[in-house]
C-alpha cells in the first residue's frame, strides 16, 4: 500500500511521444482509473509505473521512494496485462501461485491455496484450475490474468495495475466483475490503477480518474466532477453512453439563438447536451430537426436526429415511434447544457 | 554496452564470411598457381576471361540453365502447389511425396539419374524401346545432355518451389477468395485476379532463391556429364573448379568465381527492388489510373 | 430485391457435428433480419449456406420462389460483407469495388459510374486509389459494403461487419448501416453476437443457440417476451437477473411465488401450467431496471444488502446480496446507496418473467 506519484512523466518511442509530461498523484488505497481511447498512452503509463518501461523523462514515486532505475520485481507491483501474458507451460493454478512464490515473499502453502481458491471463486474459474492456458477461451485467459494480479492483494503489494482487465469478457461477466472488482478492492484496500477506454466501466468503478488524450492529461477528478464539469470538448466527447452531444453554435443559427435565449455564455462556440437531457415532440418550438434513424434498445431507444450544428443522439422511451426522415422538434434541458468556447475549453453551464 | 554484446557474432561473421571473400578477390588479381608461384597481375585475369571461349560457353550455359530451368520449375511448382492446396484430403501424404527429392544429396541424385538415363542399360531408354521409340543418347549427345541436366535439376528443385508457393498459399486469407466466389468470378479469373497477384511476394522469393542456387549449379553436372560432351553442359562453377583445382590455376579460377558472384549479386538486388515495388506501389491498370485521375480532379476542385 | 426462405435447413460437418439443426425461417422482401447468438451457435453457418459458400446438408433455401441449393454463389445474386472485410489486398479501393462488375463484363463507362455512385454514398470517394492496407478498419469496412452494394444484389448478407471497429465508430456505423438499409430497401441478413447491434438495427431478430432457432420476433417482442431462459439472458444489458423461486400453496384460486418466506408475486391459478405444483421450483427473471427500491412495506418484496453501488450521470448500477442470490439493479440517477446498506427490493409485478425450471420455456402470464 502506498501512494503513487507521477512527476512530469514523459515517454518517447523513437520520436513519437507516448506520454507527454504526465503529472498526477494517486492516493493511498484509491481506485484510480486512466480513461482514454486506444493509443492514448494508458498501457504505457501502467508499464512505466510497473517499471517494465523506463520513462524518457520524469519520475515515478511510491510513497516517498523514487522508483527510477528500480527493476519491476523490486517494485512490488501486481499487474494484469491486456494481452494476458500467462505462462503457457503450467496450469492455471500454477499461474495463480507463481507470483506468491517469488523470492522474498514468504507465504505458506496453506495461505497460497486459500488465496488461489478465493480468487478463483470470485472470477468463476475454479473448474479451470487444472487446465493449461492453451485450453482456455480468450475470456477465461483474461480472468486468469486478472486473478494473477488480484491474488497478491493484501500481501504488501504497493500498487495493483489492471490494464483493461475485463474488456474481453461477455456482457454478463463484465457487469458482474466490474462490481466485484470494486468490492474486492475496497475490502483489500490496495491502491489500484485501472486502464479502460469504456465510459461505463471507468466512471462506475473509479474513486477518481484521469482523462488521457494523446499522451496528455486533460482532466483529473472524481467521476461526478468530470461529468458535471468536463474540461473541454475533447473530454466531453468521450463521456456518456451514448456520448454527450456536442453541437456547433453557428452565431446566426436557430440553435445559437435559442441557446442564448436560455442563458448561454455569449462566447460559447459549442453546446454539450446529454442524450437523456432532450425531449422530442412534433409540436412547435424547440430546435427543428430530422430523424436520421431510430435504434430501439429494449425499454429505451436511441433516436439520432439531424439538427443545425450536428447529429444528436437522444435517449427516449421505446414506446414512441419515429420514422427516418420525419421532421421533429428537439427540446434540450438548457439548464443542464454545457458550454465551451472557441478553443474548446469549458466556459459554463452543466448544473445538475 | 549494447555494441559489446553484438561484437562476438560480428567477429565470427568476419572470420567465416568476409575474410575468405576478400581473399578470393585478391587471388583473382594474381597469377597464383597451386604450387604457390605467381604474382600480382591486376585485371589481366578478367581481360583473359572476356576472350576465353570455354568461359563464354560455360557462362552462356549457366544463364540458360537458370532462365529455362527456373522458369520451368516455377510453372511446375505453382501447378503442384495449386493442385495439392485444392485437395480436400491426403494433403500431408502428397506433400511428403513431392518433397522427397529435396531430401536426397545431390551426388546421389546424380547417381540415380545417371543410371536411369544410361543410353544402353538405363530404364528410361528401356521404356522408350518398349513403346517403339528409338533410344536417345541422353548423356552423350550435346543437346540431349543439356536437356537431361534441366530434367534432373527440375526433379530435384521443383519441390523447393512447390514448398515456398504452397506455404504462401496456405497463409493467404480465405475471405478474399470467398468474396470472389460471391462476386461471381470464375475459377480461372479467381486465379488470375486474386490468387496469382496475392502470391507474387512468395513467387519472387522462390524464383530469387532458385536463381541464386541455379547460378552455382555444380554437383549434378559434375556427376552426370562432367560438363561434357565437349563443354555442352559446363557451368561457370564447374569450369572454375577445374581451372583452379585440377589445372592448379588458382588466380584465373578465382576470377571466374568473382564474376559469378557479381552476377548473382546483381540479380538478387534487382529482384529485391522489384519485390519492394510490387509490395508498396499500387498497380495502375486502366480503371485504377482513372480513379487516381478522379481523386486528383477532386483535390483541385476542393483544394 | 427478394425474399429469402429457409425450409428445415440442417448443416452437419463431417457427418457428425450438427452446426445448424432444422431451421425454418423467412425473410420478407426489404426486411432487415439479424441472426443473433453466441459464437458457435450456427448463425455464421446459416448465412454461409444462404451465400452458397457452404453446402446444405438437408432442407432448402429459396430466394423468391427459386430453390438455390444447387446454384453457385454467383448465380444466387447475393452480396456479402465479411467480418474481416475480405478485401482484395493487391487491388485499389476502386479495383475492389469495381470487381463484381468487371467479372460481369459490364462496360467501362457503366463500371465507373456505379463505383463513383456507391463510393460517394459511403463517403470513400477520396480514397479510391488507395490500397486496403493503407486504410483504417472503418474505411475498409465501408469499401467492403460498397463492393456489396455496387451490384444491386437480391440479398445483402453481412457477417459481423462492424465487430472489429472501436466502440465509437461501431456506434456511428450502427446508425449509418441501418439508415442505408432503410434508404435502399435491400433485403438484409445480418449476423452478429452483439445483442445491442441486433436490437438497435434489425426489423426482426432470429436468436440461435447450439444450432437451434430459439425465437424470431421484433426487437421489442424479444425483449419484452423472451421465449425461454436463454433468450432472456442473452438480450438486454445489463443482463437479466435469473434465480430460482418456489410456488406456494394455493389459496382462494391464487398462489404466491416465494423466495424463502418472501413473496414476490401472486399467480392466478388459472394461469398455472400443470408443471407448477405446490412447492415446485420456478425460474424467475427480472431485468435490472425492473426492481423498485424500498417500495412500501408491501408483501411482494425481499430484504437485500448493498454490495457495490456505481453512480453514473443518468443511472445508478448496483450489486445487491439478497435471499434470491446476488442481483444487479439499474436505478434512476441520484439514487443514494451506501455500500453495506440494508434495503428492500421488489420486482415490478408486471415485468416479471417466469420460466419452466425443466425446459427453460417461458410461462406466459397473459
Amino acid at each position: 500500500m502506498s501512494q503513487v506519484e507521477l512527476r512530469s512523466l514523459t515517454k518517447h518511442y523513437g520520436r513519437q511521444p507516448a506520454l507527454d509530461n504526465v503529472e498526477v498523484s494517486i492516493r493511498d488505497g484509491e481506485f484510480f482509473v486512466i480513461f482514454g481511447r486506444p493509443g492514448a498512452g494508458k498501457s504505457t503509463t501502467l508499464k512505466v509505473i510497473a517499471g517494465i518501461e523506463d520513462p524518457t523523462d520524469g519520475q515515478v514515486v511510491f510513497g516517498d521512494q523514487p522508483m527510477n532505475g528500480i527493476p519491476p520485481q523490486r517494485r512490488n507491483v501486481a499487474m494484469a496485462f491486456e494481452s494476458y501474458a500467462l505462462y503457457p507451460h503450467i496450469s492455471v493454478a500454477a499461474n495463480l501461485e507463481f507470483p506468491l512464490k517469488a523470492p522474498g515473499r514468504s507465504i505458506g502453502i496453506d495461505e497460497r491455496q486459500r488465496r488461489i481458491s478465493e480468487v478463483a471463486e470470485l472470477l468463476e474459474i475454479t473448474p479451470l484450475l487444472n487446465r493449461r492456458p492453451s485450453q482456455l477461451s480468450g475470456g477465461q485467459r483474461q480472468r486468469v490474468s486478472l486473478g494473477r494480479a488480484l491474488v497478491r492483494s493484501g500481501t504488501g503489494v504497493s500498487v495493483t495495475l489492471l490494464d483493461e482487465p475485463i474488456a474481453h469478457l461477455d456482457a454478463r461477466l463484465r457487469h458482474w466483475l466490474r462490481g466485484e472488482l470494486r468490492h474486492y478492492q475496497q475490502k483489500a484496500d490496495t491502491t489500484t490503477v485501472y486502464a479502460s477506454p469504456d465510459y461505463v466501466e471507468a466512471f462506475a468503478v473509479a474513486d477518481r480518474l484521469m482523462v488521457l488524450i494523446d499522451g496528455r492529461v486533460r482532466q483529473v477528478g472524481t467521476p461526478l466532477e468530470i461529468q458535471t464539469h468536463p474540461a473541454d470538448t475533447d473530454v466531453a466527447g468521450m463521456i456518456g453512453d451514448p456520448k454527450m452531444n456536442l453541437l456547433g453554435l453557428d452565431s446566426s443559427g436557430e440553435l445559437a439563438r435559442q441557446a442564448r435565449q436560455h442563458g448561454a455564455h455569449p462566447a460559447a462556440a459549442t453546446v454539450g447536451i446529454w442524450p437523456t437531457d432532450a425531449k422530442l415532440d412534433r409540436t412547435q418550438g424547440g430546435i427543428p430537426g430530422t430523424v436520421y434513424v431510430v435504434e430501439p434498445l429494449g425499454e429505451d431507444a436511441i433516436v439520432r436526429v439531424d439538427v443545425p450544428g450536428g447529429r444528436m443522439q437522444i435517449k427516449t422511451s421505446s414506446s414512441q415511434t419515429y420514422r427516418p426522415g420525419e421532421p421533429i422538434n428537439v427540446h434540450p434541458a438548457w439548464e443542464r447544457a454545457h458550454y465551451f468556447g472557441g478553443d474548446g475549453a469549458r466556459i459554463g453551464g452543466g448544473a445538475l | 554496452m549494447k555494441y559489446l554484446l553484438i561484437a562476438p557474432p560480428l567477429a565470427f561473421f568476419f572470420a567465416i564470411s568476409l575474410i575468405p571473400l576478400v581473399y578470393t578477390v585478391w587471388l583473382s588479381l594474381t597469377s597464383t598457381n597451386i604450387a604457390g608461384g605467381g604474382g600480382w597481375v591486376g585485371f589481366d585475369n578478367y581481360a583473359r576471361l572476356l576472350a576465353d571461349t570455354f568461359f563464354r560457353q560455360a557462362y552462356g550455359n549457366t544463364v540458360l540453365f537458370v532462365v529455362i530451368g527456373v522458369a520451368a520449375q516455377y510453372v511446375l511448382g505453382l501447378a503442384l502447389a495449386l493442385a495439392v492446396h485444392s485437395l480436400t484430403r491426403g494433403q500431408r501424404l502428397v506433400r511428403l511425396a513431392i518433397l522427397l527429392p529435396l531430401m536426397i544429396a545431390p551426388l546421389i541424385v546424380g547417381f540415380i539419374w545417371q543410371t536411369l538415363l544410361d543410353s544402353r542399360y538405363g530404364p528410361v531408354n528401356g521404356l522408350l524401346r518398349a513403346v517403339g521409340i528409338d533410344p536417345v543418347a541422353w548423356l552423350t549427345d550435346s543437346s540431349f545432355a543439356f536437356i537431361s541436366i534441366l530434367i534432373v535439376d527440375a526433379w530435384q528443385w521443383t519441390p523447393f518451389v512447390f514448398l515456398v508457393l504452397y506455404a504462401g498459399l496456405r497463409t493467404l486469407p480465405t475471405e478474399p477468395f470467398e468474396a470472389a466466389r460471391v462476386d461471381g468470378a470464375s475459377g480461372w479469373r479467381t486465379f488470375a485476379d486474386i490468387t496469382f497477384p496475392m502470391l507474387i511476394p512468395a513467387s519472387i522469393a522462390a524464383i530469387l532463391l532458385r536463381a541464386i542456387e541455379a547460378f552455382k549449379l555444380f554437383d549434378i553436372v559434375f556427376y552426370i556429364t562432367g560438363g561434357g560432351p565437349g563443354g555442352a553442359t559446363g557451368t561457370v562453377s564447374l569450369l572454375g573448379y577445374f581451372t583452379a583445382l585440377r589445372s592448379g590455376n588458382m588466380g584465373y579460377g578465382a576470377a571466374m568465381t568473382v564474376v559469378l558472384l557479381l552476377t548473382v549479386i546483381a540479380i538478387a538486388l534487382t529482384s529485391l527492388l522489384i519485390l519492394q515495388r510490387a509490395l508498396s506501389r499500387p498497380d495502375l491498370s486502366g480503371e485504377q489510373a482513372f480513379a487516381r485521375r478522379q481523386s486528383r480532379t477532386r483535390e483541385v476542385e476542393h483544394g | 430485391m427478394a425474399s429469402v426462405t429457409l425450409r428445415n435447413v440442417t448443416k452437419r460437418y463431417g457427418g457428425a457435428v450438427l452446426a445448424v439443426d432444422n431451421i425454418s425461417l423467412s425473410v420478407a422482401d426489404g426486411e432487415f433480419l439479424a441472426l443473433l447468438g453466441p459464437s458457435g451457435c450456427g448463425k455464421t453457418s446459416t448465412m454461409r449456406m444462404i451465400a452458397g459458400l457452404e453446402d446444405i446438408s438437408e432442407g432448402e433455401i429459396l430466394v423468391d420462389d427459386t430453390i438455390t441449393n444447387n446454384l453457385s454463389s454467383a448465380e444466387r445474386n447475393v452480396a456479402m460483407a465479411f467480418e474481416n472485410y475480405g478485401l482484395y489486398p493487391h487491388k485499389t479501393v476502386f479495383g475492389n469495388i469495381a470487381y463484381p462488375l468487371v467479372v460481369r463484363r459490364r462496360s467501362r463507362r457503366d463500371i465507373e459510374d456505379n463505383v463513383l455512385r456507391v463510393a460517394a454514398m459511403l463517403h470513400i470517394d477520396d480514397v479510391l486509389d488507395r490500397k486496403p492496407a493503407e486504410l483504417s478498419g472503418g474505411f475498409q469496412q465501408r469499401v467492403s459494403l460498397a463492393r456489396a452494394l455496387v451490384r444491386e444484389p437480391s440479398v445483402f448478407l453481412m457477417d459481423e461487419p462492424i465487430s472489429h471497429l472501436d466502440a465509437d465508430l461501431r456506434s456511428v456505423m450502427r446508425g449509418e448501416l441501418k439508415r442505408l438499409q432503410k434508404d435502399n430497401g435491400a433485403t438484409t441478413i445480418y449476423v452478429t453476437h452483439d445483442q445491442l447491434e441486433a436490437m438497435s438495427m434489425a426489423d426482426r431478430i432470429a436468436v440461435m443457440d447450439h444450432g437451434v432457432l430459439q425465437q424470431v420476433g421484433t426487437p421489442l417482442e424479444i425483449f419484452n417476451a423472451p421465449a425461454n431462459e436463454f433468450v432472456a439472458s442473452f438480450i438486454g444489458e445489463p443482463p437479466m437477473n435469473l434465480f430460482t423461486a418456489h410456488v406456494g400453496a394455493s389459496d382462494d384460486g391464487r398462489s404466491p411465488v416465494l423466495i424463502g418466506e418472501h413473496e414476490l408475486l401472486v399467480l392466478d391459478d388459472r394461469l398455472r401450467a400443470g408443471a407448477l405444483a405446490d412447492g415446485g421450483a420456478i425460474r424467475v427473471g427480472v431485468r435490472p431496471k425492473d426492481f423498485v427500491l424500498n417500495a412500501s412495506a408491501s408483501d411482494a418484496s425481499m430484504p437485500a444488502e448493498v454490495r457495490v453501488a456505481e453512480a453514473l450521470i443518468d443511472r445508478v448500477l448496483a450489486t445487491l446480496d439478497s435471499p434470491a442470490g446476488r442481483l444487479r439493479l439499474e436505478l434512476p440517477a441520484g439514487t443514494n446507496l451506501r455500500e453495506g446498506e440494508r434495503v428492500r427490493v421488489a420486482p415490478r409485478a408486471d415485468r416479471i418473467h417466469l420460466f419452466d425450471p425443466e425446459t427453460g420455456k417461458a410461462i406466459r402470464l397473459v
